[in-house]
């Protein structure tokens, strides 16, 4: 008899995503309010299902899905992120005709990453993704006559589209050679693929088809434009849970199932690691757009993140895992941050081309307090400062690569750091330090909820990071 | 009370009380200067009970769990070190929050100050106290933070957020270097914990002797250096002056930046005795101390001449703790430790005057400045005491630790032999002319000389006994520690030397000691300095001319280019790295993809291509033509239209392909795919241009061609290689259908059984799409019929 209670999270979300797609169809526009709500408490409530199967193990479908701390961990991030981007698009949404398509479509957005996380199987792997990728390039696009979020998810699918085919072909050599999908299985004949250059070959289209959505240099030039195109709330979902999906993938990928080809893709993954954090900060300096620079700010974080794939100790996956929770929380609240500017910026004038323009932020510590005060702290969080949970997963993650003796990557990430204290310190300078005269405006109940939860895990996780660093442990475990 | 307690009282007390602030000053207004003095009071006492805790080199260790995953502990660690330091912290802290009552005017933003110099100050004792270095580095980082938000205190003046900007940077920066070695040192020990190295002699040892020995001491004193101001990273401490006086006084020449010092005297038992050690530290200092005591001569602010003169007395201190050699480990580590308060005392005291100045005199440019000595007599007397205990005159503290450290670079010359028995010591007196020099000018610019006629205010007093009594109650100290050294000495500078050495020292520090050498290079030093102060202005002038001439040769130089220029200077770069038209995108993609074929494709290319058999009927080789013909056209026809019905010419030959292949069921869908697609294609195409707008010139063309000919190669090379049939150990699928479908599904025809049975769900998931597509379809005409 399959246990069904372990897939409760993702039947009701999914039972959520459908649920608010019809009703939608019988409330006038006023009244689609209530489907923020209704898809925030759809999405708590899988957050506490999830949490309280944390410990569990166990597999479904004939072993196509596997739960255990490594899936269940992810998929509390994706969760935590989902619930931050639906509360914060209570306003965002709020007098939109197509309120439920946008909800619906984020929570299947949701739902794909969850079966990412939990997938164990290439083709499931596959097929979740696309559900994710599919459900997020319509929402990039979700302001239908804003030129600009149409650019963005147009170059957002046509990449997509490139990388999901390499991806595509890289399963199919995997399988052609192993004679399997399963993840575990091809490990188990992964010979097969050893002696010839398929498995070569494989790796390479894996890496190119994941670090797409991973948004590894040179696969990230979607990233940026998208990010600053799309609405602010969907940028977070991109950049603090597409790209988390991108990375469970690739653990799966390469850390069980291509294993044994370690030699050959570390390298690969060391180069790219270098180059994405490097080039992602030293862009993000000369950024005036907000987004863009938080765009290319994730970038630069993906590329500590994929350090794990160098280095390869539990410890160091453990800094990743938690990296991804933190990054979470972290982007997640900084995007909601400037939705909040955004907001303020486009009551006032209404045609503003640029609304996160940096411009837009000075004396923001005067006009919306709240918001700036939370900015600050995403800010310093991502630049690592003590005490924030940014500065924790940093820690973990370069002490375990100075401790595998890669002194000469953890001294290039440290001064990745140093370069990016200065990006995060030029919007908190103009935040706090540079004048406007603008007035004092109430700020966004929904907005700042959202921003108030995530300043609170952020804190938390940097203040008292022992229980969650014991589930990252216990997520890398599963790894190695 | 338990140390445990009062210690973590003592660093938190601060902290929940800042919070209390702003409530604070709604009930007594701007008095809440002295509600924050309260507050270092009750530290200053907390750290004053453990004296005698400590007071033989002893030392205390108590820890809570905090991350035990990665070994971190919130544990802290009292010995002579700690408490020289808390009360260096305390003690200032009190006297600068009672003098900002009189000094911060009544309508600045006074809670946030006081906030700030709160947070301030429980990080820095947090800092001292810690006994794990990741809690040291946390509240390390903290302090710099808190020193960015008190430098750019007023948030108007550009030059404060610069000043602000460039010091986080630096000290934040340098933090994280720290951090690295930290680690390092972790790797080579496996601990965060000091003490548990500090009391291993064994884990010393190992320390030395490993490989990665150069790597932690060279990031641990990066750190160091960033925060005392040391070497290259003096750059921030003087822009850092933007603060309001008392936060300059407190933070950068009292507490703040002495962390770098604070950091070199705690691991001095780890890395100390090496030669790695005395090139890197005092050769570090003795270059500092030589040129910021040189570049002083030019400042003509107060608060700057008294910042590079803290860069350089700090590299004093810096050399001082590099003295060491293999047998004698700790030359310096007394004179160091003495000077290290002396310099807290006058420091500040004359930071507080220069406070004073500015405050009743409205300006604190020397050449604007002069005979204020008889306006304020009491403020010329404690600015008197102040300099002259900097210039290293009797009978003040700083002529009793200055004495030390030449009898220190006396010693250390002689155990490292010639030349360096005349070379250090002489280089010392160099900095010891320097100090002479730029002391004295300080008393003179101010007080002595004439009165400028114009630009001073008419009427220039002493200020009122809120801003007088701190500075004179330093002044006081100044005297007290030179007269009776051995208060000082016994009950903080012995425990902390011991504590720094790791044995009981007993030092003898007395005014008169007879004519020793070191009392022969005070001589040299007083004849000197007093030959160099006559050349002072024309000194400065060849500064300022050589500046003007020469503006590249200078860190400030670099930086400002580094960082402030780092726009321009890389905007060519991002807007390379971000061209935006898609094409490009996907272009850089497909190379991408395609090099990273070539290299697993290169390496192993002999059994890559297998043998082709090309047993091929000639009416398929016809429609093969064809196909090539249609996909030619659809790349190459300049219109939408026609470029869209050779794209679907060829899915419809590819249609044919399956029928001739015997695969109906495909051909259909095919067809019906196409067909499809072709009529979206053709409504979506009557909404835009029917021709395209861009020019494509013939490199560009070529560009394509050769990308897509590219890929179209890997493809065919891919393929044929897939179609090489399964390998060896797997079957292909259609074994299994062939044995399965009459047993299991009672069907003889496999392909119906396949689309029906076995894969009923996906021919069901086939019709949905069908039906979703046919339904998009319905609705692009409608809306079609609506716009119209």
């Amino acid at each position: 008899m399959i246990n069904l209670t372990l897939l409760a999270p993702e039947l009701t979300l999914i039972g959520t995503g459908l649920a608010v797609l019809l009703i939608g169809l019988f409330l006038g526009t006023n009244a689609k309010k209530i489907l923020g709500y209704l898809a925030s408490l759809g999405v708590l409530v899988s957050l506490v299902l999830v949490l309280m199967s944390l410990g569990r193990e166990d597999m479904l479908f004939n072993d196509t899905l596997s739960f255990d701390a490594l899936s269940q961990f992810f998929k509390l991030v994706f969760l935590s992120v989902a619930l931050l981007v639906s509360i914060a698009s209570i306003k965002y949404t709020e007098g939109n005709s197509h309120t439920e398509e946008f909800y619906s479509l984020m929570i299947f957005a949701t739902a794909g990453m969850m079966f990412v996380a939990s997938a164990n199987d290439l083709i499931v792997l596959f097929v979740a993704f696309e559900l994710a990728s599919l459900a997020t390039y319509a929402l990039a696009g979700f302001e239908k006559k804003n030129p600009i979020s149409l650019e963005a998810s147009i170059k957002y699918f046509m990449i997509g589209s490139l990388s999901a085919a390499l991806m595509l072909f890289g399963i199919s050599f995997i399988y052609g050679a192993t004679g399997t999908t399963s993840i575990p299985g091809v490990a188990e004949n992964i010979d097969l693929l050893l002696g010839s250059p398929m498995g070569l070959l494989s790796a390479v289209l894996m890496i190119a088809g994941l670090g797409f959505k991973i948004a590894l240099v040179p696969f990230h030039m979607w990233a940026p434009d998208t990010y600053q195109g799309s609405p602010s709330v969907v940028s977070s979902l991109l950049a603090a849970g597409s790209k988390k999906m991108g990375f469970v993938a690739a653990f799966k990928v390469f850390m069980i199932a291509l294993i044994a080809l370690q030699a050959e893709w570390t390298t690969a993954f060391a180069v790219l690691a270098v180059i994405t954090m490097t080039l992602g900060n030293v862009v993000a300096l000369s950024q005036t757009s907000v987004k863009r620079m938080l765009a290319y700010s994730s970038v630069a974080q993906a590329g500590y993140i994929a350090m794990a794939f160098v280095v390869m100790s539990k410890t160091a996956l453990a800094g990743a895992i938690l990296y991804a929770l933190s990054h979470g929380f972290m982007k997640a609240g900084a995007f909601i941050a400037t939705a909040a500017v955004v907001y303020m910026v486009l009551s006032e004038k209404k045609d503003s081309e640029t609304p996160d323009d940096i411009d837009n932020f000075r004396g923001l510590g005067r006009r919306m307090p709240v918001t700036a005060l939370c900015m600050t702290i995403f800010l310093f969080a991502l630049a690592g400062i003590p005490l924030t949970a940014g500065y924790m997963s940093k820690f973990v993650l370069f002490a375990s690569t100075i401790e595998a003796g890669l002194v000469w990557l953890a001294v290039i990430a440290i001064l990745n750091s140093a370069i990016s204290l200065f990006y995060y310190a030029k919007v908190v300078k103009y935040m706090y330090f540079l004048p406007s005269d603008g007035e004092k405006i109430t700020e966004p109940i929904p907005y700042t909820f959202a921003m108030l939860i995530a300043v609170i895990f952020v804190l938390v996780i940097g203040f008292w990071s022992e229980p969650f660093l014991y589930w990252a442990m216990e997520a890398a475990k599963v790894l190695i | 009370m338990d140390p445990f307690i009062s210690i973590t009282l003592a660093v938190f007390l601060p902290f929940l009380l800042a919070a209390a602030v702003p409530a604070v000053e709604k009930l007594i207004k701007h008095k809440v200067g002295w509600f924050a003095s309260f507050v270092a009071l009750v530290s200053f006492l907390l750290v004053v009970s453990l004296i005698p805790l400590v007071m033989h080199g002893e030392h205390f260790q108590a820890s809570v769990e905090w991350i035990p995953s990665v070994g971190v502990e919130y544990s802290i660690y009292v010995d002579g070190l700690s408490i020289l330091f808390g009360i260096i912290i305390t003690g200032i802290g009190i006297i600068i929050m009672s003098y900002s009552n009189g000094y911060m005017g009544h309508k600045e933003d006074l809670p946030r100050y006081y906030q700030w110099l709160l947070l301030f100050m429980g990080s820095m004792l947090g800092m001292v106290f810690a006994a794990n270095t990741i809690m040291l580095f946390i509240f390390w980082e903290l302090t710099s933070i808190t020193s960015f938000m008190l430098i750019g205190y007023w948030r108007n003046r550009p030059e404060s957020v610069y000043g602000a900007t460039k010091s986080l940077l630096v000290t934040a920066a340098g933090g994280l270097f720290m951090l690295a070695g930290f680690i390092v040192l972790r790797s080579i020990t496996g601990t965060f914990d000091i003490p548990t190295i500090l009391q291993n002699e064994m884990l010393i040892q190992a320390v030395r002797g490993h490989e990665l020995f150069l790597a932690a001491l060279i990031l641990i004193f990066i750190g160091a250096a960033s925060k005392s101001a040391q070497g290259p990273f003096y750059i921030w401490l003087p822009n850092a002056m933007e603060a309001p006086t008392p936060v300059s006084a407190f933070l950068h020449s009292a507490t703040m930046v002495k962390a770098g010092i604070y950091l070199v005297a705690r691991v001095h038992p780890i890395f100390s005795g090496t030669d790695a050690w005395f090139i890197l530290i005092s050769g570090t200092g003795i270059i500092t101390m030589l040129v910021a005591g040189f570049l002083a001569f030019r400042q003509i602010d107060i608060k700057a001449l008294l910042a590079y003169s803290t860069v350089s007395q700090l590299a004093y201190i810096m050399t001082m703790y590099g003295y060491a050699t293999y047998q004698e480990p700790g030359i310096g580590v007394a004179a160091a430790t003495f000077h290290l308060l002396n310099h807290a005392t006058f420091k500040a005291c004359l930071f507080l005057v220069a406070g004073i100045v500015a405050h009743e005199a409205a300006t604190r440019d020397i050449t604007r400045l002069g005979g204020l000595r008889h306006e304020m007599p009491i403020t010329f007397i404690i600015a008197t005491i102040g300099a002259l205990s900097m210039a290293g005159v009797p009978p003040l503290n700083g002529f009793l630790s200055k004495e030390m450290f030449y009898e220190s670079s006396l010693e250390m010359g002689h155990a490292l032999g010639s030349p360096f028995t005349f070379i250090i010591p002489a280089l010392a007196v160099a900095g010891g002319v320097f100090t002479f020099a730029y002391s004295i000018k300080f008393i003179a610019a101010i007080f002595l000389g004439k009165r400028p006629e114009k630009g001073l205010p008419s009427h220039i007093h002493d200020p009122s006994f809120v801003m007088i009594i701190p500075a004179a109650f330093l002044a006081g100290l100044i005297i007290l520690f030179g007269l009776v050294p051995s208060i000082a000495v016994q009950n903080l500078v012995e425990p902390t030397a011991s504590s720094i050495m790791m044995e009981t020292q007993h030092l003898h520090v007395k005014l008169w000691h007879g004519l020793t050498g070191s009392l022969v290079m005070t001589l040299i030093t007083f004849l000197l300095g007093i030959a160099v102060y006559t050349r002072y202005d024309s000194i400065a002038k060849w500064q300022n001319s050589f500046n003007r001439k020469y503006p590249f040769i200078s860190i400030n130089y670099i930086y400002d280019g580094l960082v402030n220029n780092a726009k321009d200077t890389l905007k060519g770069f991002s807007s390379f790295m971000q061209p935006g038209p898609v094409r490009r995108y996907v272009l850089a993609l497909l190379f991408l993809t395609i090099v990273l074929f070539a290299v697993p494709f290169l390496k192993l290319s002999a059994g890559f291509i297998p043998t082709l058999n090309f047993d091929v009927a000639p009416y398929e080789l016809l429609v093969f033509f064809f196909m090539i013909i249609a996909a030619l056209g659809a790349a190459m026809l300049p219109k939408y239209l026609p470029a869209v019905i050779s794209l679907s010419a060829l899915g419809y030959l590819v249609g044919l392909l399956f029928i001739y292949l015997s695969a109906p069921d495909l051909a259909l869908t095919q067809v019906l795919v196409e067909t499809l697609s072709t009529i979206i294609f053709l409504l979506a195409i009557v909404r835009i241009p029917q021709t395209f707008k861009e020019r494509i010139t013939p490199s560009l063309f070529m560009r394509d061609a050769l990308i897509a000919v590219s890929v179209a190669s890997m493809v065919f090379i891919l393929l044929i290689n897939a179609t090489q049939g399964i390998i060896p150990p797997f079957e292909s699928l259609s074994y299994y259908f062939i044995e399965k479908t009459l047993p299991l599904a009672g069907g003889h025809n496999i392909v119906n059984v396949v689309i029906v049975d076995f894969r009923g769900y996906d021919t069901l998931g086939e019709i949905s799409v069908m039906c979703l597509a046919a339904l998009g379809v319905y609705n692009l005409i409608h809306s079609r019929g609506e716009s119209e």
